[in-house]
C-alpha cells in the first residue's frame, strides 16, 4: 500500500487535482460561513427572504463540497485499483 | 533489566538494526498527527454540512417565528414622568429585550429597543452639545443613531439594520408600548 501511496503522489497531474478540489472546498466553506453570518443578520432584522435564499445558496454549496468530496474519493480507488493491479504484473 | 533480557536486547538489535519494540510498535510518533489532505477535505465537507444545517435552522427559526403583529401591550411611564432630554429604560416585548424611551428636546416621546445591531452592547442617550445634534450612541465601538429614525449614522451602526422603533400609544396620562415597527428595507 505504501509503495502505491508513493507512486500516487508522484503522479503529478492526481496531486495536482486533489489540490484544485481542496481549494474549491476551502472557497465554498468560507462563502457558507458568510451566507450564515448574512442569514442570522437578516434572521435578526426580521427579513425572512434573505433567510430562504441563503438557505437555499448554502445547501447548494454543501451539494458541491460533497460531490467534489466524492469525485476525489472515486478517483483515489480508481487510481489505487489502477497501480495496485500495475504492481501485481511487476511482481510476476 | 535482567542480565538475559539484556543480552537478548542487544543481540536483537544487532542483528536487525533496530530495537525489537519498533517491530511491535511499527508507528512513528510524528505520524499521529499527521492529516493528509484526502483528510482535511473530508473534514471540511463536514464543516460545510454543519453550515448548511445551521443555515437550515435559522430558516426554520424564521418561519416558525411568532407571529409580529402580537405584541403586548405594556404600559412604560405616565405621560409627564420625562422632561426633555431625558429617558428611561424598559423591556419590551419581554424580559430579554431592553428598550429605551427617549423624551427628545424638542418635547417628542420616541422609543427604541436597545441593543445595538453590531454587537448588542445598550445604547444611550445623548442630548445636543455645540454641533452635534441630540442621538443615541454606542459606547462600545463609538457608533451613532439618528434619534428621529433610529438609522446608525457612524461607526460600524452605519451598515447595519437600524434601530427597531417601539411603538408608543398615550392613554389616560400613560404611556403604553403597543408593538414593534417593522424595519424599512434599504
Amino acid at each position: 500500500m505504501k509503495e502505491i501511496v508513493r507512486t500516487l503522489r508522484r503522479h503529478p497531474g492526481f496531486a495536482a487535482a486533489q489540490q484544485a478540489r481542496l481549494l474549491i472546498v476551502i472557497a465554498l466553506c468560507v462563502f457558507q460561513y458568510w451566507l450564515l453570518t448574512t442569514g442570522m443578520e437578516a434572521f435578526h432584522s426580521g427579513n425572512g427572504s434573505i433567510v430562504l435564499a441563503s438557505a437555499i445558496v448554502s445547501f447548494v454549496c454543501f451539494i458541491l463540497a460533497a460531490g467534489l468530496v466524492l469525485a476525489g474519493e472515486m478517483s483515489w480507488r480508481r487510481m489505487v485499483n489502477h497501480f495496485g493491479k500495475e504492481n501485481e504484473i511487476v511482481q510476476k | 533489566m535482567s542480565e538475559y533480557k539484556a543480552e537478548f536486547v542487544s543481540a536483537w538489535k544487532e542483528e536487525k538494526g533496530r530495537e525489537k519494540w519498533r517491530e511491535d510498535f511499527p508507528f512513528e510518533f510524528e505520524d499521529d498527527e499527521f492529516v493528509s489532505r484526502r483528510d482535511f477535505i473530508r473534514f471540511l465537507a463536514m464543516v460545510s454540512a454543519g453550515l448548511a444545517v445551521g443555515n437550515a435552522a435559522i430558516l426554520v427559526k424564521t418561519i416558525f417565528a411568532p407571529d409580529g403583529t402580537a405584541f403586548p401591550e405594556r404600559e412604560v411611564a405616565s405621560a409627564d414622568e420625562l422632561t426633555p432630554g431625558s429617558w428611561k429604560l424598559f423591556q419590551y416585548p419581554d424580559a430579554d429585550s431592553p428598550s429605551i424611551m427617549v423624551r427628545r428636546e424638542s418635547g417628542e416621546l420616541i422609543a427604541f429597543q436597545q441593543k445595538c445591531p453590531h454587537l448588542a452592547c445598550p445604547v444611550t442617550y445623548q442630548p445636543s452639545s455645540g454641533n452635534t445634534p441630540e442621538h443615541l450612541s454606542c459606547h462600545c465601538h463609538n457608533g451613532k443613531f439618528d434619534i428621529s429614525t433610529g438609522k446608525g449614522v457612524a461607526g460600524p451602526p452605519r451598515e447595519l439594520r437600524p434601530l427597531r422603533v417601539v411603538l408608543l400609544k398615550a392613554r389616560g396620562g400613560r404611556i403604553f408600548a403597543t408593538g414593534l415597527a417593522e424595519i424599512r428595507k434599504a
